[in-house]
């Protein structure tokens, strides 16, 4: 068995082992299975939330309740979808009840501000509307675009981690692109 | 054209088309450029949004953020209270949306190396960058050098400790001497032998051996205006120092007996009673040694004979001044330059009589090129297709090929015949049922109404006799009505025969196997009668809209309001095929001649 998987969404490596012994106890194994999937859960946080404070707050979040509900995490699976999860229903709950982010804050995700810079504003513009229509997106529809767009899996594995047929993926993912291509259009139209 | 699906260009942007899905697809866009610029919108929101949410953080935010993680983790897991989760940025809720937006820090230089080292020591910074220092020397000062002057005179050195190793070791990195780099470059790009400021350029004396001021038709201003500007100050403002000045001289200042009008610099003129000796320019022959307008090598206009042979017959051609035809041809390869020409001597002046002495500039000589081979093929081609063209408008009418759609500049004119049936009061010699717009009634001219013969042929005495008008066979389905007695209705409408029918018949003759008589395209009118008649119910009332088809060209018209209908066809035997909405549809056969009376169809209705 690997111990760095390749695949983390879909190949379990030492996810098991590392489970198993937090499950007992061992503190290393628990920081061990932190820093291996700390990446990919930094970049999902990112996506739900699109703000970089509210991203860090997410994956802080995550890892305590994941901490205190180490039991319900699949033994022999890998971890990091079940770490992505959570993130989204944290996320989910935590917003509940309360106004809906802005789509486009006033910096970047990233926490850099909007500045043109040598590409020109309307290389920022373009990027505003992006966001703009991504954030209007369902968010199974934007979960489904991050997988394929940021973590950059094929339909199958993206079938796998969200349970869904390889062709209801590619149609929810292409409709997503559709959605957004149209948004940008009516707001260029607007414009 | 059926465009691509939004899935199929996901799926083709993902990668995930693959076999006959993925050809498709490819193929499809290599010829529909609004599926590629979809495709391409597809991508740039795919770009955009990896930008702005796929970057990875660096490693010290990251470390830094797990930190925080791995405290709260392993408070939870040895069951303390874990830490207050905490934020390096400030949560949605908690920003100030007025706030001033800083730019981002820029991303740390690049080591500069030893070279980059040595060249920020000496305050040029990096290579293709700005200076970080001040790269000029001090001003000069007269007094301090003079101080220092006087220090050193009287055995002072406390000034000089510069020059010593220790103040070259505390001074190292002091600015040095000025030095611009680009005026360096540029002073190294000239050609050697290239001088700033205006070039010296050769005057040249211009003679005249004999100079008949009345002949030439020079007034008196003018020639002292030629005269005043030779007299005058050679750098004139008037005339530019780049230019060569052309002085003429009287004959009684300075031109020997038997001197040849002009003498250039080194032109030793022949003895009287001795032949001219020729120049080198005359033989062709490409001499250094020929005069130049610029001899200073700065390889510009005055230098460009250097490789060109004199051409005698340039403007100042031999003849052109009526006894000094042999001077003015030594005077050509001297005027290769700008020569300036004094303002009495330009044609706008009045008394501009002098054209024998105006010396234009001078074309550079280049030998003629050769045609490279595109251009003698575009010369061939256009040739050669002149001459078709020609060919084409000289051949007789006849004799080229006939096609469709051959008319006047290409368009197809319809040919358009108007059948006319004879009147009685002036029967026609020749049956001619048909009558062509085209060659004796315009179109425009309305047809008069025709009125239409009786159906007994016997009632009619303009009639033919029975060879020159052959009887109907009326089959017995359908009885033309004759036996009513009823006068035919006059036909006001006439027969249009369209022009692509003999094709259509020919397609007509050969799907159903026919004898190919029937069907062939008609030489003349006669071979295509018309057929009129009319088309009534059971009760007699006509039927209007009713489709009467020949079938054995497959041509069918309607009737109109009153049941009547005019068709031509193929002489001979045809079958009338007759179809209306409600009524049975009944087939006919008729002979068709060149005299037809008119048919009367009866159609049952439907059950």
């Amino acid at each position: 068995m690997d111990s760095q998987p390749t695949r983390p969404w879909t190949e379990s490596g030492q996810d098991p082992v590392l489970l198993n012994a937090a499950l007992r106890g061992d503190t290393t194994a628990l920081l061990k299975l932190l820093y291996t999937h700390r990446l990919p859960l930094w970049r999902a946080c990112l996506a739900i939330t699109r703000h970089m404070g509210e991203a860090e707050l997410l994956f802080q979040e995550t890892l305590a309740y994941a901490t205190r509900n180490l039991r319900a995490a699949p033994a022999s699976r890998p971890m990091l979808p079940w770490l992505v999860k959570l993130a989204r229903q944290l996320d989910a709950s935590r917003m509940r009840g309360k106004p809906l982010r802005p789509t486009v804050g006033t910096r970047r995700p990233n926490g850099e501000p909007w500045l043109a810079g040598a590409r020109g504003a309307h290389y920022v513009e373009d990027e505003q509307r992006a966001l703009h229509a991504y954030s209007l997106l369902h968010s199974e529809d934007q979960w489904l675009l991050t997988l394929r767009l940021l973590e950059r899996l094929p339909y199958g594995e993206i079938a796998r981690i969200t349970g869904i047929s390889v062709p209801r993926v590619m149609n929810r993912i292409a409709l997503a692109r559709e959605y957004i291509d149209h948004v940008r259009d009516a707001e260029d139209r607007a414009a | 054209m059926t465009h691509l699906t939004v899935q199929q260009l996901s799926a083709s942007l993902d990668g995930a088309l693959t076999g006959p899905s993925l050809e498709l697809v490819v193929r499809h866009l290599a010829a529909c450029h609004e599926c590629r610029d979809r495709q391409a919108r597809l991508a740039k929101h795919d770009d955009a949004l990896r930008r702005l949410l796929g970057q990875d953080p660096d490693d010290l935010f990251l470390d830094d953020l797990t930190r925080r993680a791995e405290a709260q983790v392993i408070a939870i897991s040895k069951g303390t209270p874990p830490p207050a989760m905490s934020t390096s940025v400030p949560l949605i809720h908690e920003e100030d949306p007025y706030a001033p937006v800083e730019p981002p820090a820029p991303p740390p230089r690049p080591e500069l190396g030893r070279a980059g080292e040595i060249a920020k020591e000496a305050g040029w910074g990096r290579i293709g960058l700005k200076p970080t220092a001040n790269t000029r020397a001090p001003e000069s000062n007269p007094e301090e050098a003079q101080r220092l002057l006087e220090a050193l005179e009287s055995g002072n050195m406390d000034d000089f400790t510069e020059l010593t190793a220790q103040g070259t070791q505390e001074h190292a990195s002091v600015d040095g001497p000025t030095f611009e780099l680009p005026a360096w470059i540029k002073e190294q790009s000239k050609p050697p032998g290239k001088k700033d400021g205006p070039r010296e350029v050769q005057k040249m004396n211009l003679f005249f051996a004999e100079f008949d001021e009345r002949a030439a038709g020079l007034t008196r201003e003018a020639m002292d205006e030629v005269f005043r500007r030779d007299e005058g100050a050679p750098d004139s403002p008037e005339v530019p120092a780049q230019r060569p000045t052309l002085s003429l001289v009287p004959q009684s200042d300075a031109l020997p007996p038997g001197h040849a009008a002009y003498a250039p610099p080194g032109y030793v003129p022949p003895a009287p009673g001795e032949p001219a000796a020729s120049m080198p320019w005359e033989h062709g022959v490409h001499d250094s040694g020929a005069l130049h307008a610029d001899d200073d090598d700065t390889g510009d206009a005055g230098d460009r004979d250097e490789h060109t042979p004199a051409f005698p017959g340039d403007a100042n051609t031999p003849g052109s001044m009526p006894g000094h035809a042999a001077p003015l041809a030594h005077a050509a390869p001297a005027a290769t330059g700008y020569l300036r020409v004094p303002e009495a001597l330009k044609p706008a002046h009045p008394a501009n009589t002098i054209e024998p002495f105006v010396l234009k500039p001078t074309r550079p000589r280049t030998a003629p090129k050769a045609l490279d081979s595109a251009t003698i093929l575009a010369i061939v081609s256009v040739a050669g297709l002149l001459l078709i063209l020609i060919a084409l408008h000289l051949a007789p009418l006849e004799s080229r090929p006939r096609k469709r759609g051959d008319g006047v500049l290409g368009a197809q004119v319809p040919v358009i015949t108007l059948v006319r049936k004879d009147t009685p009061a002036e029967p026609p010699a020749v049956p001619a049922p048909h009558v062509s717009a085209a060659a004796s009634t315009p179109v425009d001219e309305p047809v008069p109404p025709i009125a239409e013969p009786v159906a007994d042929t016997d009632a009619n005495p303009h009639a033919d006799g029975a060879a020159s008008r052959p009887q109907f066979e009326i089959p017995p389905v359908i009885e033309p009505d004759t036996a009513t007695g009823e006068p035919a209705k006059p036909v006001t409408r006439a027969g249009v025969r369209p022009a692509a029918k003999p094709a259509r018949a020919a397609q007509a003759a050969a799907r159903t196997d026919k004898p190919a008589a029937s069907a062939a395209v008609p030489s003349d009118d006669t071979d295509w009668p018309l057929l009129c008649g009319v088309v009534v119910d059971a009760n007699g009332m006509p039927v209007a809209g009713a489709r009467v088809t020949v079938t054995e060209i497959a041509f069918s018209m309607r009737t109109d309001a009153r049941g009547h209908f005019c068709l031509s066809a193929p002489a001979g035997t045809q079958h009338l095929l007759v179809e209306a909405a409600g009524f049975t549809a009944a087939r006919q056969g008729v002979t068709l001649t060149a005299n037809n009376t008119e048919l009367r169809l009866q159609l049952q209705p439907a059950r």
